[in-house]
């Protein structure tokens, strides 16, 4: 029995692993957010970068 | 803002190379909405590593807007640094590579403004100005150097 469910289960399970790999792969990296202003401009001032603040409320 | 801007790639790359990003919730008990007078939701502010504002503006925009306005705003900001070259640079890539967004005028119209700083050629600003009434001849920028003569 299992000789047959098993490279059923195989030919289920394979398409949906490379799909899933291939979307992670071409995923682009999420914005980092700080959540305190003052991690923010500790890191501004070591990266020489500004700040950009957003203030949002949840939805 | 945090379902089509900032996952586009884009955007994430824009702000991941220039910026140290920090989201506030308005409805925490963070002290930044009101330090920062954050009365509307989204509220986009760029301050330098000092925490001092230089630019902000409000309410949604999608990538194609959103990024020509973060180009603007560090030209602006380094405008009001004092820092010519730079502004001119950054405002030089707004009106270049964005030249369709809605903030081009207005980025032509300092960048006028830079090059002058910087060279303290007038005709350097009246050139960049003639170019604002020709390229965006209806936006309000244009209005603003409409007594240059062409």
């Amino acid at each position: 029995m299992l000789k047959y469910v098993l490279p059923c289960l195989i030919l289920l399970v394979a398409p949906l692993a490379v799909t899933l790999a291939a979307d992670t792969k071409n995923t682009p990296p999420a914005i980092v957010w700080e959540k305190t202003f003052d991690d923010a401009v500790t890191k501004a001032k070591k990266a020489g970068n500004p700040i950009l603040l957003d203030f949002f409320a949840p939805t | 803002m945090g379902t089509v801007t900032y996952p586009d790639a884009a955007v994430t790359d824009f702000i991941s190379k220039n910026f140290i990003p920090l989201q506030i919730n308005v409805q925490s008990d963070s002290d930044l909405p009101g330090k920062y007078r954050a009365f509307w939701t989204p509220t986009i502010v760029i301050l330098d590593s000092m925490g001092t504002e230089y630019y902000r503006f409000y309410g949604f925009l999608p990538p194609d807007e959103f990024i020509p306005q973060l180009q603007f705003g560090l030209g602006f900001m380094s405008l009001q640094k004092q820092d010519y070259k730079s502004a001119g640079n950054q405002l030089k890539l707004v009106v270049e590579k964005y030249f369709k967004s809605d903030v081009a005028p207005e980025a032509q119209y300092w960048l006028g403004v830079a090059e002058y700083k910087a060279s303290r050629n007038v005709d350097s600003l009246l050139n960049a100005w003639r170019k604002l009434k020709k390229d965006y001849p209806n936006n309000i920028w244009a209005k603003k150097v409409s007594f240059v003569k062409d």
